[in-house]
């Protein structure tokens, strides 16, 4: 049903050589990150689940940029659906970000940098947390590109301001009065999935569970306001 | 005839600039309207606002047109996209549901017809204002639409591309496919429009269908002494030409017989009377706003 319009999303993106800087910031830092070894199997995905938040944040604002204002509405008025070319649009971003999370999964993998052997959970949990960060990237982008933000440098700064709020969640949380620590749920639940993987063995198997779908039910939510918001401009 | 789409006092404002003011206008079923009038007055926002691709600041809009029905849209600048245009044009075909067999039969057809075949593997971010406006064209016309918006179609087109445009659109229009376009080039508007809208800083102020009249060209001559002024005073008369020492008067054929009996009480002498037909544009009160 997407087949053709991904096709051409992404072969649009991939022409306009947007993906290097983020794709190759990403790739240099995980090979950085790896240079020594042994290192915490957890603790590891915890740092690259959340570069890959920032990443998938940059690449989603490269993507949606990447196709001219005038060239999306011809494709909108080819496909006759609006929901399903900002759809379309988010999966292509999805697809994207799978680069990332191969990467990360594998290359420790397969170069034995972990201080033990990765078992079934650790890639389940893995697989789920690089996700997770990566639509919560996503779900934070997609306010700050040319439909809703005009200035470049307002959108860049924007993004880098709600993830550095995401980080401080915690600390956020702790300051305000109990009665207005709700606030603090606006904000993407990176801080959440990042304390869950730095302190893995101090959570249930059901706090786990949790803690690892709270990023998806997030970015469902803001996703879906998004594409509203899209079907109505 | 039946409205597919009708506006009605539609007003669009950007950033507290008003761009288009109460406009009122409808597009009937098989019509082929064009819209003229200077840069900045509105036209291509017009244009955006009946494809549906922005809302009126203000304003009704009556559409018969539903989610399925094809509108296909020829934007004034085309951007340079890094496809060749075989793949963009698949690209668009596809997206639209089109079999892949008749999109390639169809794209070389189009490719031929506009001259672009040794090209369609090249990227577009190469081309010229007048090849991208090729591919322009080419997107909107993979499949016949029901409803086919053109802003500024000849733009960046040579003398040749600009004939095989027209022909293509009049073959459109022969399949009573539904157009709306803006133009400053007289030949879209004498050999396709059925009707003119001007537009003059976001308002409607001129509307005009196109009618044909029927002239009579009476070739005469006089004495010398004798004035043309009764001449060129005749009801009907659009205008008296001088050539060679003899005189060609265009008169509307129902004034004929009152021009004739005039040359000749004036002692002139008919040398020949030619009919002929005129295209015209008659001004129509009913849709200006």
């Amino acid at each position: 049903m997407y087949k053709d319009l991904l096709i051409y999303l992404l072969r649009n993106y991939n022409r306009s050589y947007r993906f290097i800087p983020p794709l190759f910031t990403y790739l240099i830092f995980i090979g950085m990150f790896y240079t020594y070894k042994p290192n915490p199997v957890m603790g590891s995905f915890a740092v690259t689940s959340v570069l890959s938040f920032i990443v998938t944040a940059w690449i989603c604002y490269s993507f949606m940029q990447s196709e001219s204002p005038v060239q999306e509405e011809i494709t909108l008025l080819h496909l006759r659906n609006p929901a399903k070319y900002y759809i379309g649009l988010l999966i292509a971003i999805v697809l994207m970000s799978l680069i990332l999370l191969i990467v990360a999964m594998a290359y420790p993998i397969v170069g034995d940098y972990f201080d033990r052997p990765v078992g079934s959970e650790d890639i389940l949990v893995g697989l789920l947390s690089h996700l997770g960060l990566s639509f919560l990237g996503i779900a934070i982008a997609v306010f700050f590109t040319g439909k809703f933000v005009s200035r470049p440098s307002v959108s860049i700064g924007g993004i880098l301001i709600v993830i550095t709020l995401s980080f401080c969640q915690g600390a956020i949380s702790s300051q305000l009065s109990p009665s207005l620590e709700w606030l603090t749920w606006i904000l993407p639940p990176t801080f959440h999935s990042m304390n869950l993987l730095m302190n893995y063995e101090r959570y249930s198997g059901a706090e786990i569970v949790w803690l690892l779908m709270v990023p998806f039910i997030y970015s469902f939510i803001i996703l879906t306001i998004y594409i509203q918001c899209m079907r109505r401009k | 005839m039946e409205d597919m789409i009708r506006l009605e006092h539609i007003s669009k404002d950007f950033d507290q600039r008003a761009v288009l003011q109460d406009v009122t206008l409808s597009i009937g079923q098989n019509e082929t309207i064009a819209l003229i009038g200077a840069n900045g007055s509105g036209k291509s926002t017009l244009l955006r606002i009946i494809c549906g691709l922005i809302r009126p600041s203000s304003g009704k809009i009556h559409s018969t047109l539903d989610k399925e029905m094809r509108i296909s849209y020829v934007p004034e600048r085309f951007p340079k996209i890094r496809l060749t245009p075989q793949e963009y044009l698949l690209s668009m075909g596809r997206i639209q549901g089109l079999n892949k067999d008749f999109l390639n039969r169809r794209i070389k057809e189009l490719m031929e017809q506009f001259g672009l075949t040794e090209a369609r593997n090249k990227r577009m971010n190469l081309f010229s204002k007048g090849m991208l406006q090729k591919v322009n064209i080419m997107q909107a016309v993979l499949a016949q639409p029901d409803l086919l918006v053109l802003d500024e179609p000849l733009s960046g087109l040579d003398a040749a591309s600009q004939q095989d445009l027209l022909r293509l659109l009049q073959e459109m229009k022969r399949q009573n496919i539904t157009m709306i376009l803006t133009c400053h080039e007289s030949i879209l508007l004498n050999e396709l429009a059925d009707r003119v809208i001007s537009l003059q800083q976001g308002r409607v102020v001129l509307n005009n269908i196109q009618g044909q009249k029927s002239y009579v060209i009476i070739h005469f001559k006089l004495p010398h002494d004798v004035s043309t002024l009764s001449m060129e005073q005749l009801g009907g008369a659009e205008k008296l030409e001088k050539v060679d020492g003899t005189y060609r008067l265009h008169v509307e054929s129902e004034f004929s017989d009152k021009a004739l009996l005039t040359i000749l009480n004036s002692s002139g002498s008919v040398c020949s009377v030619t009919p002929a037909e005129h295209k015209q544009w008659i001004a129509s009160d009913s849709f200006i706003s």
